[in-house]
């Protein structure tokens, strides 16, 4: 612990045991637990007792006080726990009997406030941390404390259920830590208070498995989910034992409100050693969770059981048959094709099937349910065994259908936008499956319908775009993608493009840009966006009302551009990189908005980066415009600019890019190259930017030029500092009032500097007074100290104010407030 | 019986960040969703695991609904619904989805300033969380599905605020987020219809206080700054991008113009376009005066507030600076704190409050040597003022809403714990209704007795007036015979002839049966007559025949004998009655079981 805080922490410790002080912020006790238990781990929490007696003055004297606040008793309890994981800390708290006035809930304070759930939780919490070892173990034990740890588990709030089931499960387990598994076999009384604990938790979980309360049921099946994988044998052959019965029960239990959890139970389980083991019957367990009356827990059940790593080929098919049937029912019965999933395994469950397919109500939860399984089993690479994948993502198509009013037989799902989502969802994901492309057309078909269907929401929009990008990657490039493109595709884009709501407005920019991304190098799809007219139409966007649509538009267009070539394809004499610069000049210098403004350099990086620079573009302009911009995230751009272009003088390569050839240009060259386009005023001016992003960037772009100039003192002619910075007066003042501020601090310390900078002192001699009228970019960057400004700049802008210290000097103020804090928000 | 469950995650019994599961009429519901700016890491966002282990929130919940764009109720949106994952409807009003995304990123950029934060949105997610947003008007019924109906009410508080009405069926719910009962300079009162709710959800802020008049914070606001300025100081006022900075512009700019003030107003965020044309956009939902006012001149459009460039800070004179962000936290509004705290002249004023591990926080304690970085310290000379501009309902306030909506129950959130349970009393007293206040994480269960519209047939009731008996009167229910159907969505109530017919179904008689033995050394035929006769004395007044086919009738009800040769004193009696003579079957029996009374004939 450092000086200061060890210093301030008795009185902060003072102060907060004192009843009449009222806690500044409800933040402040968090943060300072944080603090301690770091300091626990740090030190030695032994010696962190010993050497502050404060602490456990400050518990017990919370303990004792007659009406401590319910927050201070919280936070005195859970620091306890912290020290008490420590055997060595837990033997001198219980010597000043501060172990058994924290933890003994049924009497004194704690019984007092036992009401207040933060103080059962903190309990519990500080209990985790007191079980760490056999003589914290004992104490619980011999204390009784686990008959309350296991009435908690019931307990009406969820931060104190959690708790014990934390506590429970650990305590279960705790034969199994690798630091008491000596004691629990060798310590005769450690072992036989362990038995004595784990007979009462088993007893209870299998009591309240087969209690009539749901709530405590289900509270009993996540204390053995937390446990299972954990548990060894012989303890877990007793467990299993004693849950199967009830599980049994509950498994058959209708209506089952209780899968999922039942389901994590078997999922746990099934990563024991139980699992192959006959009399555990957990397969048959899980087997059974397929056979309830409800086909929404049927799905969700096989949902899990196809996740299931151990389980078997027949029963994750029966799962799968489960998970496909409401889709292929619904979608045979509207095309008259027999559905394949027609095993004996789900004839039962048809006809309640049938029925609630029939109903709006009870078919868009299921067959959500339904999907949303067939898009997680795409995303893990499933097979879909025997069924052809073409025929699920035929089903999914036909519901698709359904939803979009252009089926037959069935009307009752028309519009159902939460089903549009989830079969577009699907179709997104399935489009990885083998193949894809012998049915794209189709599949793209129907995506068509979606996309010109004027009333569909703005998300089904959305999800229709990501599914037709995902498709339309699908194989390689045929005419038929291209009657596709031009005669589909295009005209409905350049509908969206102008669509009333600025969401797909959005949402289709977006995905032009991606298509233009994906197409590339593609000479046919260049020439189709050439003639597709929708260019026009996004330099009309990057004029939208709506600044994320003028933002994407000029993505979308910058992309374009990247795409066509600077020239265009068709007709080379129409510059549109020459229009498309002039439109994004303008916005950059006007745009009330930082989305649009940012767009506008990500553009220009993005062409300097992977092509020439693009000529009419006016990179001193830009970089001056968004140095000098409002929005951090405008500079934080420009500074990426410049280090493109610090990269493209240099013949430096770009990451991920593959390095430049052997040439590298002169640094002479270089160096006239980045002052032609003012990149030094650039980075001055934002090294002593609000921001401190910004600042920081801009400080490691300095370091860096520094280093990749490889100038050295003599190496540079100088030249005139003044036109170094460009005349940018406020460069040049900061400079100068930086100069000046570190020579006023050098020269109260100078020996010192001298010794741990002695290759960097040459600035120091540059006062503002004297400000030299000809100065190297040597001397200039190096009179700049900047290892010492990035050091500084790399630490977070609040790490003074967050600090430890900064904390206890918060509530020590706090405590001498007289005026009442009221409470406030926004 | 049925229930509404309400669980906060935040804001129950605090008010660090709102957060509130609604659990109706089968449907879950999320009110809120809000960051505590409190907090570095995961902590600030509610644990959803909570609400669903395996993370599936679109499974669980059926929607969203945000009540206001301030942080505390909005500000994990984004991680909601792109990081944990959510693709449902998130519903606020149309004001409310203009500005949250300009909140979000206020916040993000503080983020991004505090380094090694992990976990924490992208512009790019509060954008697409942004697309997920149904947007509502007041007043307006918004179907969720074929069930669930929300509704939304003027709350006051900030513009676009809004109350929710949720309704599954007869069950309905008010949420009220933030609200203000009394109208301000730019925003009206909240309202709302005596929609007699079976649970009112309300904020507790000012649980316990009776504040003043915010015309009184107004005009001592406007003296502490005239001051300053006079005597040549110059005031900063951090604020974050919209909200109390509008309301303190409009003030001040008003003042300025009556008092022909010349010291320049600067607001540097460089948002105030836009936060501004919002105001303009959304002029409906403010207060009547500025709509009234808004065509001879817009109260958005300032004549004396201009944009903050960095280097005016250093100018000499007076001057005013709205800087953000709102509680010191870094940028710009830091920078020009530590360039005017070191004179006395000048002030800074914090309109709203700060969470420790700020500088806003550390000044409001009275710290007056604030450590900076490298060990340097900041002598604060300034004046430091704070001045609660938060519109909140006080007490009256919310009793004045119960009184509105008269709610069956009540549940208190948003305020300290305390200071709910003097509210919770109070309630109880004046308005004897059940008031919760559960903690966060704890569950509060109101049982409902929701009505189930029926519809009845014309011909049903018909035939009920026929047979006489008072004309129907709400407040005298009364017993009415008829079979219900269930078809279609719909309930309704006919008579069992035409419920028959419509179902093209046939009748069917249920009858019980039950054997009863008794010793009886007479002959069958005799045994029946006994029983015939003691049956006439006990039973008077029902129809009670024997019939030739040796057979006893009472009502419907059958009585045979019979015996076998074996045992001919053993007598087998068969009792046979429809459901509608049960409780008859049933004494006669159990009368049986008696025995037969010695010395009948």
């Amino acid at each position: 612990m450092d000086g200061d805080c060890g210093a301030l922490l008795p009185r902060v410790l003072k102060v907060l045991a004192d009843p009449t002080f009222d806690i500044p912020d409800d933040t402040c006790l968090e943060k300072l637990l944080d603090w301690l238990q770091d300091q626990a781990r740090l030190e030695d929490a032994q010696s962190l007792v010993q050497e502050h007696p404060c602490i456990p003055h400050f518990i017990s004297a919370v303990c004792t006080s007659e009406s401590p606040d319910a927050a201070i008793l919280a936070f005195a309890v859970k620091f306890t726990g912290i020290l008490a994981a420590n055997e060595g800390a837990f033997l001198r708290l219980d010597e000043t009997g501060v172990i058994r006035m924290v933890f003994g809930c049924e009497e004194g304070i704690m019984k007092e406030m036992w009401e207040d759930p933060s103080v059962r939780s903190a309990w519990l919490h500080g209990l985790g941390g007191l079980v760490q070892h056999e003589r914290g173990l004992r104490f619980f034990c011999e204390s009784g404390l686990n008959r309350v740890a296991l009435e908690c588990q019931h307990d009406k709030s969820l931060f104190v259920t959690s708790g014990a089931n934390n506590l429970l499960a650990h305590i279960l387990n705790f034969a199994c830590l690798p630091q008491c598994e000596e004691s629990v076999q060798g310590d005769v009384t450690c072992r036989s208070a362990w038995d004595r604990l784990t007979v009462d938790i088993v007893k209870h979980i299998s009591d309240t498995l087969s209690s009539d309360a749901q709530f405590q049921r289900r509270q009993a099946l996540k204390l053995l989910a937390l446990t299972l994988p954990g548990c060894r044998r012989p303890l877990l052959d007793r467990l299993w034992a004693a849950v199967l019965g009830p599980l049994e029960l509950q498994i058959k239990m209708e209506p089952n409100s209780l899968v999922l959890p039942v389901m994590e139970t078997l999922e746990a389980a099934s990563r024991t050693d139980l699992f192959g083991q006959s009399d555990a019957r957990i397969e048959d367990l899980i087997e059974a969770m397929l056979t309830s009356g409800d086909p929404n827990k049927v799905i969700q059940s096989a949902s899990a059981i196809i996740h299931l790593e151990q389980c078997s080929e027949s029963l994750k098919r029966k799962a799968l048959d489960f998970i496909l049937q409401p889709l292929l029912l619904i979608s045979s019965s509207s095309t008259d094709t027999p559905s394949p999933v027609n095993g004996d395994s789900v004839k039962v469950h048809r006809a309640v099937l049938e029925g609630q397919l029939t109903q709006k109500s009870t078919c868009v939860p299921l067959l959500s349910l339904s999907l949303t399984s067939v898009s997680k089993l795409t995303s893990m690479e499933f097979q879909f065994m025997e069924i052809p994948e073409q025929l699920v993502i035929g089903a999914v198509m036909e519901l698709l259908w359904m939803c979009l009013g252009e089926s037959k037989t069935s009307t009752h799902l028309i519009g159902c936008s939460r089903l549009q989502r989830c079969c577009l969802d699907a179709l997104s994901n399935l489009s990885t499956c083998q193949g894809g492309s012998a049915i794209r057309k189709n599949v793209l078909e129907a995506l068509y319908h979606c996309l010109r269907n004027p009333d569909s929401e703005p998300t089904v929009l959305q999800k229709s775009l990501q599914a037709v990008l995902k498709w339309i990657c699908v194989g390689s490039y045929s005419s038929e993608l291209t009657e596709f493109l031009s005669q589909d595709l295009f005209p409905v884009l350049k509908r969206r493009v102008c669509d009333v709501q600025w969401e797909v407005r959005d949402s289709t920019l977006e995905f032009i840009t991606q298509l233009s991304a994906h197409f590339t190098d593609n000479s046919v799809y260049r020439e189709l966006l050439d003639c597709s007219g929708i260019l026009p139409l996004l330099l009309a966007s990057a004029e939208d009302g709506e600044s994320y649509v003028r933002a994407s538009a000029i993505a979308a267009l910058g992309q374009a551009v990247t795409t066509l070539g600077p020239q265009g394809v068709q007709d080379p004499q129409s510059g549109l990189q020459d229009d498309v610069v002039t439109r994004l000049m303008t916005i950059l210098a006007e745009d009330s908005e930082g989305f649009s403004r940012r767009a506008v350099v990500k553009v220009f990086t993005s062409w300097l980066k992977y092509q020439d620079s693009p000529p009419g573009l006016d990179l001193h302009g830009v970089l001056s415009l968004g140095s000098d911009d409002l929005d951090w995230e405008v500079k934080m751009y420009t500074l990426e600019l410049a280090e493109a272009l610090i990269n493209k003088s240099l013949g430096l390569s770009f990451p991920n890019e593959p390095s430049p050839g052997p040439e590298r240009p002169d640094v002479t060259e270089a160096q006239k190259k980045l002052e032609e386009n003012r990149v030094l005023p650039v980075l001055l001016k934002n090294l002593f930017d609000y921001d401190r992003p910004v600042a920081h960037k801009a400080c490691q772009l300095l370091l860096r030029l520094r280093e990749d100039l490889g100038l050295t003192a003599g190496s540079c002619d100088s030249v005139e500092a003044t036109a170094i910075l460009g005349g940018g007066q406020s460069a040049e003042e900061m400079v100068k009032t930086w100069l000046k501020k570190r020579a006023n601090s050098k020269s109260t310390s100078a020996s010192e500097s001298l010794q741990k900078t002695p290759d960097r002192t040459a600035g120091a001699c540059v006062a503002a007074s004297d400000w030299p009228t000809k100065l190297s970019f040597w001397e200039l960057l190096n009179c700049l100290d900047l290892e010492l400004r990035a050091q500084t700049l790399s630490l977070s802008s609040d790490h003074v104010v967050t600090s430890p210290r900064s904390l206890m000097e918060d509530i020590l103020s706090a405590a001498q407030q007289s005026e009442d804090n009221m409470v406030d928000c926004y | 019986m049925p229930d509404i469950k309400v669980t906060p995650l935040g804001a129950g019994q605090d008010v660090g960040r709102s957060c509130i599961l609604v659990s109706v009429g089968g449907k879950n519901i999320m009110l809120d969703c809000g960051m505590h700016m409190g907090y570095n890491d995961d902590r600030r966002f509610p644990d959803f695991s909570y609400i669903t282990q395996n993370g599936r929130l679109t499974e669980f919940l059926d929607c969203v609904i945000i009540s206001h764009f301030h942080l505390d109720h909005c500000g994990a949106l984004p991680y909601m619904s792109e990081m944990v994952g959510y693709d449902g409807p998130i519903y606020m009003t149309h004001p409310t989805k203009a500005i949250c995304p300009i909140l979000l990123e206020d916040f993000r950029k503080i983020t991004v300033d505090r380094k090694g934060e992990t976990n924490f949105f992208t512009s790019q997610m509060i954008k697409d969380c942004m697309k997920k947003v149904v947007p509502i008007n007041l007043h307006q019924t918004v179907q969720v599905d074929d069930e669930l109906e929300i509704k939304a009410y003027y709350a006051g508080h900030v513009l676009g605020a809004a109350m929710v009405q949720i309704k599954v069926g007869s069950e309905s719910v008010i949420y009220t987020g933030d609200y203000n009962m009394t109208p301000d300079r730019h925003l009206g009162a909240a309202w709302i219809d005596k929609c007699r709710p079976d649970i009112l959800i309300t904020e507790s802020t000012y649980a316990t206080t009776i504040r003043d008049s915010k015309r009184c914070r107004e005009r001592d606001f406007l003296k502490k700054v005239h001051e300053t300025v006079e005597r040549g100081g110059k005031v900063l006022i951090p604020v974050f991008a919209l909200g109390r900075a509008q309301e303190l512009c409009i003030l001040l700019e008003t003042f300025w113009e009556r008092m022909n003030h010349k010291a320049p107003i600067y607001f540097s965020t460089g948002l105030t376009e836009k936060a501004n044309h919002y105001y303009k956009l959304f002029i409906t939902w403010t207060n009547q005066k500025i709509r009234k006012t808004f065509v001879q001149r817009n109260m958005f459009e300032f004549k004396h507030i201009k944009p903050f460039d960095r280097s005016y800070a250093d100018n000499p004179g007076p001057m005013v600076v709205f800087a953000a962000p709102g509680m010191l936290h870094a940028g710009q509004s830091l920078q020009i704190f530590k360039k005017w705290a070191g004179n006395e002249k000048n002030m800074v004023i914090m309109p709203g409050y700060c969470v420790q591990g700020t500088i806003g926080h550390k000044i409001l304690n009275g710290q007056k040597k604030l450590e900076m970085e490298g060990r340097a310290t900041l002598e604060v000379k300034l004046q430091v003022e704070y001045m609660s501009f938060s519109a909140h309902a006080d007490a009256k306030g919310i009793m004045q809403l119960i009184r509105m909506a008269e709610p069956r129950n009540i549940l208190l959130v948003h305020g300290e714990a305390k200071k709910m349970e003097f509210l919770k009393d109070k309630i109880e007293q004046e308005f004897s209704v059940s008031c919760f206040m559960p903690a966060n994480g704890e569950t509060a269960t109101v049982e409902t007795n929701p009505s189930v519209p029926v519809d009845i047939s014309l011909n049903l009731l018909k035939r009920e007036m026929a047979l006489g008996g008072p004309l129907p009167d709400p407040k005298k229910p009364r017993t009415l015979h008829g079979t219900l159907i269930m078809k279609d969505n719909s309930l309704r109530l006919l008579s069992p002839e035409k419920a028959l017919k419509e179902l093209g179904l046939s009748e069917h008689q249920l009858r019980f049966t039950c054997h009863v033995q008794l010793q009886d050394p007479h002959s069958d035929a005799d045994t029946l007559t006994r029983i015939y006769t003691h049956l006439k004395s006990i039973l008077k007044g029902y129809t009670i025949q024997h019939l030739p086919d040796s057979t006893v009738m009472v009502e419907s009800i059958v009585v045979k004998v019979s015996s076998t040769a074996e045992e001919p004193n053993l007598k087998i009696i068969l009792l046979s009655w429809s459901y509608q003579d049960e409780e008859l079957g049933s004494f006669m029996s159990t009368l049986l079981k008696k025995g037969l009374p010695v010395g009948l004939c």
